[in-house]
């Protein structure tokens, strides 16, 4: 089966990478839009947009019977969710299989199991990748206080059907352990319609790094090198590299072997990734989760590998065997994405939503920036508040960090407050450019007296 | 029930030629049958594949495409093609789309449409439907008036918002 037309349910840069890998293969893209979105960069390069309904995502963008009718409607083959939204939705994979769309990402079955924290883990102790000491399902309160002995303090209460850092707790005090599994299972059922938790031992200093796969869903697995996204806040993700400043050659292969062993076992379809704690003391790493879609941070794997992993998606889904073996991945050099998000860093990361009434890029060698964004933008205050990423490639690291000052210093945004000064102010930090930042560190060090 | 005989086949179209559905689904152990009644013009999209093949192109024309990743190109500010068909003359109001979906003019094949040019409308009344999924909406009149023109097609996709009638409001 090969590809003709594709639908695009997301906006945003996304939105616009999709709809670019979509031409560069000669196939044709729709793309749904909201009503905010009618006049988007990506409305404006699709073949064909159509309204899926009014602003409210809930209406729109994460409208299942929307977003698989309009695919219907316009004669798709194929579908693309890009991330969020109903990336992970695995109604959104049945619905396209029953109406003959294939489903630009991985089966109904791995998306539920990888959705399922507790299953995942589960999956992955099985696949004998390192997981955490923790619990299966933590059902009340008294268990948990049970857990406090069992496992040690401090660790983390999780919510099972979790994610976006959501009906998540630490607990650092054994006196705090009931107020926090109340809290995290009531977030828990308001967030997911599902409050089951579990718990998990916490690292405190750890990074986040992750590795990217890609199969076939015959069980052939290839994998593309880590990245480390220790530089967040409140588990949202700001900063993103790779390779990682903190991994040695026999743990980078240790943690890329665990990634692909997991994916072989359920026989994984399509680009994932498998995130791991990475914890630099004792030079070990654990399983976090998996995310069965394409990454928002997947331009620095691509800078440094050389492949196209929105193209290899949209082949895979067209039954075409994987393009890349093992043996072939080489990386070069080393790569920054910085997220432009419309937030006032000096206002506590407040959105800032609004018109863009100036835009300015940096261009150059080793400079990529993907976006939906020109002058003239309207940021629309109903969606994330992501404007670009600003990819940067040097031979090394301190060569990509140089040129990072210099593109920072260039990328010129006005009408809305942005987080370009936050990312010009972690140049600056020696611990960033030590690597030894932890996921931690933006709460626990950046302060705002630190900008320009 | 295990076997089905050529009369119970022809007693099954015969309920289903006589009901007001359109569709149905009849399964018994490892027996289905999906019948689907598709008079004139009366086409139901959503759930037919070889249909959805058959669907005119996407909207040809696509901006030339930028030569590097690197680069956005400012673009004009075209109107979207969401938002091309949308203008409504001077003196008259739309009834929009309330949701993306089928479009159907009647309540089922058999009956005449809800509304024809020229019929008066009262706020509330039904003037068409609109499918999402096997899902039957209604679409109700917003105003009292006459319609003039009726631009949604019979069983086309229509977009959120989109007109799918023009009616000559009357002064409230």
């Amino acid at each position: 089966m090969s590809l003709r037309r594709v639908f695009i349910a997301n906006r945003g840069e996304i939105a616009v990478r999709v709809i670019r890998a979509c031409h560069a293969l000669g196939l044709e893209a729709v793309l749904g839009v909201s009503t905010a979105d009618r006049d988007s960069l990506g409305a404006q390069l699709a073949d064909r947009a159509v309204c899926l309904g009014p602003a409210r995502p809930g209406d729109s963008y994460l409208s299942v019977a929307a977003v698989v009718q309009a695919a219907i409607g316009t004669g798709c083959d194929a579908l693309h969710p890009g991330y969020g939204f109903l990336a992970e939705r695995a109604d959104l994979v049945r619905a396209c299989e029953q109406n003959g769309i294939a489903f630009v990402g991985p089966t109904a079955e791995s998306i539920e199991a990888m959705g399922n924290k507790l299953v995942a883990r589960n999956l992955a102790r099985e696949a004998g990748v390192p997981i955490l000491a923790g619990s299966d399902h933590v059902a009340t309160p008294q268990a948990a206080e049970a857990l406090v002995d069992q496992l040690g303090l401090p660790l983390m209460l999780k919510a099972s059907a979790g994610g976006g850092g959501r009906g998540m707790r630490i607990v650092r005090e054994p006196g705090d352990i009931r107020s926090a599994f109340d809290s995290a299972s009531a977030e828990a059922r308001d967030a997911f319609d599902d409050s089951t938790l579990y718990a998990e031992r916490y690292l405190e200093g750890a990074r986040h790094v992750e590795i990217q796969v890609v199969g076939d869903g015959q069980g052939r697995i290839v994998h593309l090198g880590e990245r480390d996204c220790s530089v967040q806040r409140r588990h949202q993700k700001l900063v993103e590299e790779a390779p990682s400043p903190a991994l040695d050659e026999r743990l980078r292969s240790a943690m890329a072997e665990s990634a692909v062993r997991l994916a072989e076992r359920v026989h994984y379809r399509g680009a994932g990734t498998v995130e791991f704690i990475f914890d630099p003391l004792r030079e070990d790493f654990s399983f976090l989760e998996m995310n069965t879609r394409i990454q928002v941070e997947h331009p620095v794997t691509e800078m440094v590998c050389g492949v196209d992993l929105v193209a290899e998606q949209l082949k895979i889904a067209g039954g075409a065997p994987l393009s890349i073996v093992q043996d072939g991945v080489r990386t070069d050099g080393h790569a920054i994405e910085f997220r432009i998000n419309a937030e006032d860093p000096h206002r506590n990361f407040a959105p800032s939503p609004g018109r863009i009434t100036a835009w300015e890029m940096p261009e150059g060698g080793g400079i990529r920036v993907d976006t939906h964004c020109y002058e003239g933008t309207f940021v629309p205050p109903f969606y994330d508040s992501l404007l670009a990423k600003l990819i940067v490639w040097g031979s090394t690291r301190d060569k990509a960090l140089e040129r990072s000052e210099r593109a920072l210093d260039a990328f010129v945004v006005d009408g809305v407050s942005t987080t370009i000064p936050f990312h010009q102010a972690l140049l600056r930090e020696t611990d960033f450019r030590a690597a030894r930042v932890t996921t931690r560190w933006v709460e626990e060090h950046y302060r705002e007296g630190a900008l320009a | 029930m295990n076997n089905l005989s050529r009369d119970d086949v022809d007693e099954i179209l015969r309920l289903i030629d006589n009901s007001g559905y359109v569709e149905m689904r009849l399964e018994l152990d490892d027996i289905k049958i999906h019948v689907r009644k598709q008079n004139d013009g009366f086409v139901p999209n959503g759930s037919g594949e070889a249909q959805s093949k058959s669907d005119p192109p996407a909207q040809a024309e696509r901006p030339a495409s930028e030569s590097t990743e690197t680069q956005v190109k400012k673009p004009s500010p075209s109107p979207s093609p969401a938002a091309a068909a949308d203008a409504v003359p001077e003196g008259m109001v739309a009834v929009r789309a309330p949701m993306l979906g089928s479009f159907y003019r009647s309540p089922t094949p058999d009956e005449p449409p809800f509304v024809e040019v020229g019929d008066r409308v009262e706020p509330g009344q039904d003037v068409g439907l609109i499918e999402v999924m096997k899902l039957f909406n209604s679409v109700k009149s917003d105003y009292a008036g006459k319609v003039v023109e009726i631009r949604a097609e019979n069983g086309g996709m229509v977009e959120y918002d989109e007109p799918l009638m023009l009616i000559q409001a009357e002064q409230q």
